[in-house]
């Protein structure tokens, strides 16, 4: 999916992927609701950290999160000590050397992964959750649920990299600019997901006896059904978090990303590419960090996954 | 499959009908005027007004919304405001080149990623699974326009094996153009396969569990025949999905790689159009595109369904 | 729908050596055909005689604009058009013959008499009268046309006094700009100039001819046999469009490219270390900040901080790799009343301008600033950022695309912003032409009566006076600090070691010479 570059990792990523009409998706015993008795899903996702997959992963995000947030108490300089030794090799004062500018890379990547997280963090979610809404608004009203549908397909067909510029051009370059764009970019691949989900889940016993019983359709779909769809979207959601990046690295090229002095994974890369021969820790700094994103959301998305499909 | 297609055709003019409003209404709330990109860095604001007059940006926007879609039946996509030139001829003199791209590097997408994604499901030793599945999580994380650069300065300047820049036809020479493809397909594709690779291993180890796999197992079936068979049979829809999904990327949005191999592509001239407000391009690029992603769509589901026998064509 | 997947090891195994074999035998190499025809017939001379020439451009072609100088048309506009005069190496007062062989000015200034070349034709055949000279000025005068000159060619009166004579009548002195303007207004054929804009007939008159033109693509341009000067030594010219810095440099060392224009200087001194390239010159520019004398920056005390706080000599190393000059006046160096003891008449005092901020009140005051997206002004804006921030400002940055760039700097809409002028002539020539500078329809927003004054008093100064006149203005200009010279630089493109005689002349490069060393 992706609305930018081509990019690894589609929303579909780890987890079955319906189509739109119907589910190629592992079946469960008809009319038996994933929720398991006693516990529920917080019991489930708990025991999915406990497996070593689950533990490394959340150490791993811990860690980097950790990282990001007390950059300012680790480099209390911030990121823009400009001086005249550019592109400097490591040594003692810096230990990935310096940039194009004098500035610290590995200062600048500890800021690059705050940069990225507060972007991530905030919109994958946001993502997820409003995109959700939008693939179980079938199950209010038919006409609601394909309207949404063809809303996700226009945004989805949509030449990536153009919806970003786009988006960015006409907000105004910066944070909120790449907030939105990220947002709007991953509707699509949650919102298909989550219908694919529904249209396996309606047709379930439980559902069309708490239909029977007079429960109203809204409060089924919050109650019922969406706890049995959210795990692969929970897993989308894992590897839209490096997509996100990537979103934001492709506007950087075009100039459009965050705006400097604001560091940012993608930008550095992007930059650093340039240098990969006479400077190769200017892309190695970034690269590594970003090589540890993804590796944590692997773990933990394939961690949940398996907590998913174990019954 | 005949029905199925003539059931959605409603539903595929509407979603064109829609785009093709926000095409056109989308690149017009961009603030800035293409009348100023053409008019040059010092011009005034009478030759910028005089040029915006000549480019019929000043006609009221119902009127020239229609005078587009009218021509979009009849051939004339519109005349690109920057070049001067009918917007078909430019799409045209780039389409051999996104096709070709797109083609090789979808059968590297295919090839790839779902031979990863065997090996990483059927992984019997640990350590072979953790090698496959650190490889993919590698191209997980490869940022696209690192990857190209490393390959360009592997294997086009340390190594002088293959061309890093520029293009020649598939269709005019082979056996050269093909050389000219691979680099391009290999790093727009390799890291892209990460994602559907990783889907098809998920779904393999999910599948593994099922009771009709039990089954085979106890009726003795050799654990190869039940690999391929069975399990894979089962796994590779959500891929078929992803690959759908992804083949819409790979002619719309494979930007990075042709701009650092220097090939003439779609993706270059979205990008330069979206840059400069070159309305006209734009809009045509963004109905091209979703088009081609909803009969992408259909594809997909149509293969889904060969695939997966409880898939019926809604 | 009982198919079975097949995908046997071995079968893929099967189709992978296929392919590998394919590759491998009986097919070419595509990197040694690349070389091979990069590799022309080598002659006894330095010089060898033919070859293709391929030249990299960061821009397509812009057709609509051959009456200005542009980046996207450095590469191939004066091989096909020609100016009356070219100036080449900034040489504004002894320009070298090109369509006029002589020019005689008046004793007053005011009207210079041009004696256009015999036996020149325009690659469609046609003999070049003065009637196809004062058609173009005319042209050029026209609303919806792009031209460099329009503010000096309003005031001039073009008239064919002759066959192959023109007279061209000004109420400003002509001679501090006559040379510019002739040389960056070339010569059209006003028979096909209709179909110039979507590239169905380019013709001009010069020593190449327009074969093939794929428009947002490449142009194959062919010697012109029928040239009224020397044929030029190479065969033809290819401009292909390679937008990406990197991917600029990527062509040229897989010897795909011979010339590179348009890519950043950083990406270009990656490799001009190396002795098998080289850095070409191609036209001067400066790369000026100019502020927006509102709000806070209405104290000029604020503007003169501004101005001491900005490191120029850094933004020269690590912007420009050290090819700009950092004098901190706008005008060229080679011009005649060139003020050269005002350089670097603001020194760099980053604690004496915190000290001006802090008194006239404005720390903390925000100062945005609008730039185009592009690699080099938002490395310089990083630079200025940190500057500012120094010295207790607060910047903050306005990232544009060039549709709304060019619109609000046009519509005097542009708030502080940093840009990229060329700069093609003398300080009267620049203060008639130059967005930054002029009187009409400027682009800064700074203005006053003495600064109109004393513009005028350069237009109006005759040769005598014309130092004196520029002294006063640029004494001026640096005392308000409105127009902030970060660098001025000339353009740098990328060569290979073996391209000989690449000049470039106001509008770019002249081919008449140009060849490949064998």
């Amino acid at each position: 999916m992706t609305k930018a570059l081509p990019v690894p990792g589609s929303p579909s990523d780890g987890a079955p992927v319906p189509a739109v009409e119907d589910t190629a998706q592992q079946v469960p015993p008809a009319g038996r609701s994933r929720r398991p008795r006693g516990g529920g899903a917080w019991s489930r996702y708990a025991s999915a950290l406990r497996t070593p997959k689950g533990m490394a992963a959340a150490v791993l995000l811990v860690l980097l999160v950790a990282v990001a947030v007390l950059a300012p108490v680790i480099f209390p300089g911030g990121y823009d000590q400009q001086a005249r030794g550019a592109l400097q090799g490591p040594s003692g004062g810096h230990w990935l050397g310096t940039d194009e500018f004098g500035r610290d890379i590995l200062v600048r990547t500890v800021y690059g992964l705050r940069t990225d997280l507060s972007l991530i963090l905030t919109a994958v979610p946001v993502s997820l959750v409003i995109g959700t809404l939008l693939g179980l608004s079938g199950y209010l009203s038919k006409p609601l649920g394909a309207v949404t549908q063809r809303i996700l397909d226009i945004i989805l067909g949509f030449p990536g990299l153009i919806l970003g510029i786009m988006i960015v051009l006409v907000i105004g370059t910066g944070w909120l600019a790449l907030f939105m764009a990220i947002v709007i970019a991953g509707l699509p691949g949650f919102g298909r997901m989550a219908r694919g989900g529904l249209l396996s889940e309606q047709q379930r016993e439980y559902v069309l006896a708490a239909r029977v019983l007079g429960v109203k359709r809204s409060t089924i779909m919050v109650r019922h059904i969406l706890p049995n769809v959210v795990d692969p979207l929970l897993v989308q959601a894992s590897v839209f978090m490096v997509v996100a990046i990537f979103i934001e690295a492709g506007l950087s090229i075009v100039g459009l990303g965050i705006n400097p002095p604001n560091p940012s994974l993608g930008a550095m890369l992007n930059v650093g590419a340039r240098y990969v021969q006479s400077l190769p820790s200017y892309v190695i700094g970034p690269g590594a960090v970003l090589l540890l994103l993804a590796l944590a959301f692997t773990l933990l998305s394939d961690a949940l996954n398996q907590a998913a499909t174990r019954r | 499959m005949i029905r199925f297609l003539v059931r959605r055709i409603p539903s595929v003019a509407l979603v064109l009908v829609a785009t093709s409003v926000i095409a056109f209404l989308l690149p017009r709330l961009v603030p800035g005027d293409p009348a100023a990109v053409v008019a040059g860095p010092d011009a005034t604001p009478e030759t910028i007004a005089a040029i915006r007059t000549e480019l019929g940006l000043d006609r009221p926007l119902v009127t020239q919304y229609l005078d587009w879609v009218r021509g979009l039946f009849t051939g004339d996509l519109g005349q690109s405001l920057q070049y001067n030139r009918p917007v078909s001829e430019l799409i045209g003199d780039r389409l051999a080149s996104t096709v070709e791209l797109a083609v090789l590097a979808g059968i590297f997408l295919v090839v790839f990623g779902i031979g990863l994604g065997i090996l990483a499901g059927s992984a019997r030793s640990r350590w072979a699974r953790v090698l496959v599945e650190g490889t993919n999580t590698g191209l997980l994380a490869a940022p696209p326009f690192l990857v190209g650069l490393l390959f360009i300065l592997l294997f086009g300047v340390a190594f002088r094996v293959l061309p890093i820049s520029g293009e020649i036809s598939v269709l005019e020479n082979p056996s050269i153009g093909i050389q000219y493809l691979l680099l391009p397909a290999l790093a727009l594709a390799l890291p892209m396969s990460a994602g559907v690779a990783r889907l098809v291993q998920t779904r393999m180890l999910a599948v593994r569990q099922e009771d009709f796999i039990d089954l085979a197992v106890s009726k003795g079936v050799s654990p190869r025949r039940i690999d391929v068979r069975h399990v894979l049979r089962n796994s590779l829809g959500p891929a078929v999905v992803a690959i759908g999904i992804r083949f819409g990327d790979l002619l719309a949005g494979a930007v990075v790689i042709e701009a650092i191999f220097a090939r003439n592509g779609l993706g270059q001239l979205a990008v330069s159009g979206a840059q400069s407000s070159d309305y006209t391009v734009v809009q045509v690029l963004i109905v091209g595109a979703v088009f081609i992603a909803v009969v992408g769509q259909l594809l997909t589901e149509i293969v889904l369904a060969a695939l997966d026998p409880r898939v019926r064509l809604g | 729908m009982n198919t079975t997947m097949n995908v046997s090891p071995r079968k893929a195994g099967i189709v992978a050596m296929a392919l590998a074999s394919v590759l491998v035998t009986g097919c070419q190499s595509a990197v040694q055909q690349a070389e091979d025809q990069a590799a022309a017939p080598s002659a006894a001379a330095s010089c060898q005689a033919g070859g293709t020439l391929t030249i990299a451009s960061s821009q397509p072609a812009l057709l609509n604009n051959v009456l200005a100088q542009s980046q996207a048309n450095l590469g191939w506009v004066r091989a096909v058009f020609e100016p009356l005069v070219n100036v080449v190496n900034g040489d504004y007062a002894d320009p070298q013959p090109a369509l006029a062989t002589e020019w005689a000015y008046a004793d007053d200034d005011r009207s210079v008499v041009l004696t256009l070349r015999d036996g020149v034709t325009f690659h469609s055949g046609r003999a070049l009268t003065a009637a196809d000279v004062v058609w173009t000025f005319q042209k050029a005068l026209e609303p919806a046309t792009t031209s460099d000159v329009k503010a000096i060619l309003a005031g001039w009166t073009v008239e064919a006094t002759g066959d192959m004579e023109v007279t061209i009548t000004s109420e400003s002195p002509l001679s501090p700009v006559l040379a510019s303007t002739l040389s960056l207004t070339p010569i059209l054929d006003s028979e096909t100039y209709d179909e110039l804009a979507s590239g169905a007939q380019i013709v001009g008159t010069g020593p190449f001819t327009v074969q093939s033109y794929t428009p947002g693509g490449d142009m194959v341009l062919v010697r012109n046999d029928a040239y009224w000067g020397e044929a030029a030594p190479l065969d033809e010219i290819v401009v292909t469009l390679i937008t990406d810095s990197t991917a600029q440099v990527s062509a040229i060392r897989s010897g795909r490219t011979q010339l590179s224009l348009g890519l950043t200087i950083q990406d270009a001194t990656t490799v001009s270390t190396d002795p098998q390239y080289q850095l070409v010159d191609t036209v001067f520019g400066a790369y000026p900040l100019v502020l927006d004398p509102s709000g806070p920056l209405a104290d000029v005390a604020v503007r003169k901080a501004i101005d001491m706080a900005i490191d120029r000599a850094r933004i020269n190393e690590q912007v420009f790799s050290g090819q700009g000059t950092t004098t901190g006046l706008y005008w060229s160096p080679t011009a005649e009343d060139y003020p050269a003891d005002l350089e670097n008449a603001v020194p760099y005092d980053p604690d004496a301008a915190r000290q001006m901020i802090e008194e006239a009140g404005a720390t903390g005051a925000a100062v945005p600033i609008t730039i185009l997206a592009t690699p080099v002004l938002q490395a310089e804006y990083e630079i200025i950022a940190n500057n500012l921030t120094a010295i207790g400002l607060v910047p903050s940055v306005n990232a544009l695309a060039s549709a709304d760039y060019q619109q609000r700097l046009a519509a005097g809409q542009g708030g502080t912003y940093l840009s990229l002028r060329g700069i093609n002539g003398g300080a009267s020539f620049a203060v008639q032409t130059n967005a930054d500078l002029r009187l009409a329809n400027p682009h800064r927003t700074f203005a006053s009566p003495e600064y109109t004054d004393l513009v005028t008093g350069v237009v109006q100064a005759g040769a005598d006076e014309s130092a004196d006149a520029v002294h006063a203005l640029t004494e001026y200009m640096i005392d308000q600090s409105f127009v902030l010279p970060m660098v001025t630089s000339t353009g740098k493109g990328l060569a290979t070691a073996d391209l000989v005689n690449a000049t470039f002349a106001l509008g770019g490069l002249v081919p008449t010479e140009t060849c490949l060393a064998q």
